[in-house]
Formats: C-alpha cells, sequence, structure tokens
C-alpha cells in the first residue's frame, strides 16, 4: 500500500513503449520532413504499426534495470553517549531543513565543479581510482550532512542589508558543525486546497563565491498523505550554462518517511552527469543508523558505492566497497589536515593511496 | 530550451527537434491515449498518430500557449476519433470487444497501473498519472484535458481514494 504513486511511477519506466523510432521512421516514409506526408483514407498522417509485442521488450527492459539498480546502504553507527547531542533523524526534520539540504548540497557540488568522470574500458581496480575524483566530489558534499546531528536549519527575517532584496535568510548548521546562510525569498504561486505550490529564489556564498539558487517546491497533502517535491537550481551569475539541477521527493506516510535526491549536472547546458543520493537516519535501541545510497547513472561513470562510516573516539572510519565496470573492490577513507587543508586520504588495498582536497 | 522553442524548430523542419518533444511529453501522451482507448496496443497507434499529426501541425501551435497541454489535446483528439471510428465500424459484441466494454487483456502479472486502469474511470486515470507519473500540476493537468481545476483536483481525489481502498 506504501506508496503507490511511487509503483506507478516505477511501472511507467518500462510500461510506456518506446515509440521514438517508430515514429521517425512513420515521418520519413511519409516525407513529413521534406515538406510533404502520406494521409490514410481517414484524412490523418499514417502511423507504422509496431512489430512485436512492446510489452515483451518493456519487460525486459524491466528485469535489466531491476538487476542494475542495487541499493547501496551506508550504516552510520554511534554510541549514544550523555554527552552526545541528541540525534535528528529525516523524520524531525522540517521542510525548511530539506530545502537547506537541497540548496547546500548543490552549492557545494557546483562548487567542486562540472567537471565530470569519464573512464575508458579498464578493470575495476584502475577505474576506481580515476573515478575517485568524482567520488571523493560527493563525499564531500553530503559528508556534512552524516556525522551527528545531521543538519538544522533556522529561518528568521533578512537584516543584512547587502542583500536587502531578499525577505528571508536560512541558516543551514551541519553535522559537521559548519553554519551556511542562504538568503531568500519564497512566493506562493499556486494553492487550490491539497496542493500548493511556491517559487524559491535565493543565493549562498560559499568560499567567498555567490551561487544563485532557483527553486520550486510543491506540497500535496489530503490529511492522510502528505507528499512534497523539490526542484533546485544551483548556477553562478557569469557562467549560467554550467550549473547543478537537484531533484527531491519525499513521501510519508504512517510516520515513515523516503527521501530521495537526484543530482543533474550540466557543462555547456549539456547534461554531463547523474546522480542519485538517497539517505534515511533512524535511532534504534540508542543507536543512530543512516542509510545512505549513491548511485552514478550517467554513461561512462556508473558506479555503486556501498559507504560505512564508525565514529570511534571522535574519528570518522570510512570503508567503502564498491562495484564498477562489473568488479567488486573496496578501499579506506580518512579525514586528514595537511598543511592546514582538510582533506581525504583514499587508502587502497595494495597499499597505495591518494590524498583528494574535500 | 523550452517546448516552444523545439516545436518552432520542428515547424521549421528540423527532425532534431523532435526528440526533446518526445521524451518529454511521451508518457503523458501515452497514458492519455490509454485512458481513453484502454488497450495498449490501440493507445500506442493512438500515439504514432498524435505525434505524426503534431509533426504535422507544429506550425499551428501558438507560442505560447502551453505546448504540453497542445500536444495531450492532439492525442485526446486523436484517441477519440480512433475509439468513435471503432464504434462505428466494428460489430458491438461485448464478448468480441473486450477494449469497448472495458474486459482488458490479462498478463498475469498485474501491477498497480493496471489495477488503477480497471477500476478506475478514464479521466480519473488519466488525472492520476498525469499527476503521480508524469508529476504536472494540476492547473497544468486542467489546461491538458481541458477541465476545470476543481474537477481535476475532485477527480484526482476520487482515484487515490480508491486505489487506496483497493490496495487495502
Amino acid at each position: 500500500m506504501k506508496d503507490f504513486k511511487k509503483q506507478l511511477k516505477k511501472e511507467a519506466e518500462t510500461q510506456v513503449p518506446d515509440l521514438y523510432g517508430d515514429i521517425m521512421a512513420s515521418a520519413d516514409s511519409s516525407g513529413l520532413f521534406e515538406g510533404g506526408y502520406a494521409v490514410d483514407n481517414g484524412g490523418g498522417v499514417k502511423a507504422v504499426r509496431r512489430i512485436g509485442k512492446p510489452f515483451l521488450y518493456s519487460a525486459c527492459t524491466f528485469l535489466i534495470v531491476c538487476v542494475s539498480v542495487v541499493a547501496i546502504v551506508l550504516p552510520l553507527i554511534k554510541k549514544n553517549g550523555s554527552s552526545v547531542p541528541p540525534v535528528l533523524s529525516p523524520i524531525e526534520l522540517s521542510a525548511d531543513d530539506f530545502y537547506g539540504v537541497g540548496a547546500l548540497s548543490s552549492a557545494k557540488l557546483l562548487s567542486d565543479g562540472t567537471k565530470t568522470f569519464k573512464s575508458g574500458v579498464k578493470d575495476g581496480a584502475d577505474a576506481v581510482r580515476e573515478q575517485i575524483n568524482y567520488f571523493n566530489k560527493y563525499l564531500s558534499a553530503f559528508e556534512a550532512f552524516l556525522g551527528e546531528g545531521f543538519v538544522k536549519t533556522e529561518v528568521s527575517e533578512n537584516a543584512d542589508p547587502h542583500y536587502a532584496q531578499y525577505e528571508k535568510t536560512m541558516t543551514v548548521n551541519t553535522a559537521g558543525l559548519e553554519s551556511y546562510v542562504m538568503y531568500y525569498n519564497e512566493t506562493l504561486t499556486e494553492d487550490d486546497g491539497e496542493e500548493k505550490s511556491y517559487v524559491l529564489n535565493g543565493v549562498m556564498t560559499l568560499d567567498g563565491r555567490e551561487y544563485l539558487l532557483h527553486g520550486e517546491r510543491t506540497v500535496e497533502d489530503d490529511g492522510e498523505e502528505r507528499e512534497e517535491e523539490l526542484k533546485i537550481r544551483a548556477y553562478t551569475a557569469d557562467n549560467p550554462e554550467n550549473f547543478v539541477e537537484m531533484e527531491q521527493e519525499i513521501s510519508e506516510e504512517n510516520g515513515e518517511r523516503e527521501t530521495e535526491y537526484v543530482y543533474r549536472i550540466y557543462s555547456d547546458n549539456k547534461l554531463s552527469e547523474e546522480t542519485s543520493v538517497g539517505f534515511e537516519t533512524e535511532t534504534k535501541n540508542g543507536r543512530t543508523e543512516t542509510e545512505f545510497e549513491l548511485e552514478f547513472r550517467n554513461g561512462d561513470g556508473k558506479g555503486k558505492y556501498k559507504v560505512e562510516r564508525e565514529v570511534r573516539n571522535g574519528v570518522a572510519e570510512i570503508s567503502v566497497k564498491y562495484k564498477l565496470n562489473g568488479e567488486n573492490g573496496e578501499f579506506e577513507v580518512r579525514e586528514k589536515t595537511i598543511d592546514g587543508e582538510k582533506c581525504y586520504e583514499y587508502i587502497f588495498k595494495d597499499g597505495s593511496s591518494l590524498f583528494l582536497k574535500k | 530550451m523550452k517546448l516552444d522553442g523545439f516545436l518552432q524548430r520542428l515547424a521549421e523542419g528540423d527532425r532534431s527537434a523532435f526528440k526533446p518533444i518526445y521524451d518529454s511529453t511521451n508518457k503523458a501522451v501515452y497514458f492519455t491515449a490509454l485512458s481513453i482507448l484502454g488497450e495498449r496496443s490501440l493507445a500506442e497507434d493512438a500515439v504514432q498518430s498524435a505525434y505524426l499529426s503534431v509533426i504535422k501541425n507544429a506550425a499551428s501551435y501558438r507560442t505560447g500557449t502551453n505546448a504540453r497541454a497542445w500536444i495531450v489535446r492532439v492525442v485526446r483528439n486523436t484517441a477519440v476519433n480512433m475509439l468513435n471510428k471503432r464504434k462505428r465500424e466494428i460489430c458491438v459484441d461485448e464478448r468480441e470487444n473486450e477494449a469497448l466494454f472495458g474486459s482488458y487483456e490479462t498478463d498475469g502479472d498485474i501491477g498497480v497501473t493496471e489495477l488503477a486502469r480497471k477500476h478506475l474511470g478514464g479521466d480519473e486515470f488519466n488525472v492520476l498519472m498525469l499527476s503521480a507519473v508524469c508529476g504536472y500540476k494540476r492547473r497544468e493537468i486542467a489546461l491538458m484535458l481541458e477541465m476545470p481545476i476543481s474537477t481535476v483536483s475532485w477527480k484526482y481525489g476520487e482515484a487515490v481514494r480508491k486505489m487506496r481502498k483497493i490496495l487495502r
């Protein structure tokens, strides 16, 4: 029962037939792109009947998709000591918190650049070294949300004259105890009782650089079930052709909440990278577990990573298992500070290591 | 580029402009056809005919009047014409014409979509799929289906309530 709309969406991916080729063939044979076209007896344009059962094709596609989409789980296990601040689970987070996560992660990804990973045909061990920069970008963008405290936002009236055009500020306090401020306006554009739509325009500064944010949020609440959708685009004023788009969907039913983020990175207005990130945090028997799923969907950079992060004596230990180009492997990640700069050390099974800036 | 721009390029004979139009509308077009015709193979024929009409008549689209809604209206008209034509041409025997009488083909594995198609009215199914699957807002669906927004909201609410009842 839970979330039949999500199920409808999933089924549509395989049930809607791809008729593009047939339509183009019909259009070409009818001369539609040459200024003329054939008509059938009824006066309409004649369609070429699709050969074979599209359903069989769809079923095969569905099978392939099912096999390839494997959930990657990152359990973050942390003991709840008396000195540790209470851990927030997503179920406790407000819509503003998700706004904050979306805006901040999009801006962080953009700040890491829109260049995408390209891998040749290599085995998993070599390919993963090439993909490390790509992985590092997402780990850096999301690490802030994955520690204790997760994320919390505070919304207030904007008092900063430098950004006087924005009415509100949202301070995003991340798990890493860093704070980021977004200045923004939110406008209600549609309200038909059960469905409300808002448009967001704002700006966020990261490392001294301004990132513009444009978003849309739809909230659907029929009293029994609540759904929210959030889309945010992060870009810079001087280079709007390179941008990050984030689509976030939250569904909540009977106290269970699921969140998925899909990031699409565009270079020169062309889609270069698509990654889905999903995480869920809950506290059970005094232990906090965060599930983290990361799937790189784009062409050459497809890869699946399962990251386990455990905090021991205040130090985060991250172990990563991956599947790339059909091969499985693993590596470790440690947080380091070198010459005052925070970075990750990637330690591979053969003993080699690599330092990358956060 | 927005859909309007692609339709304009299509009207100028740029065949590459059709792909983004197809990709961004094919689900809405297919489920609209399916909601009217009730049978997959017929819906596919309607989708093909409708898109060919879109290619043929792209120049008649008035920029700024909601391209998605225009394309969905094209497929609705195509599907309704097909349905009427079939009603006139084929013998009216419900045992021989399942598509007309709601006795859909069974393929063993009935998913939620199939359940929705079987148990919801045509408009309810269409509104549900346009909203839940294609992500359109009530206002956009109202334009596509030429219904008042309140009617769209009502049909959506009915569809969700029926589906919940069925799935319980």
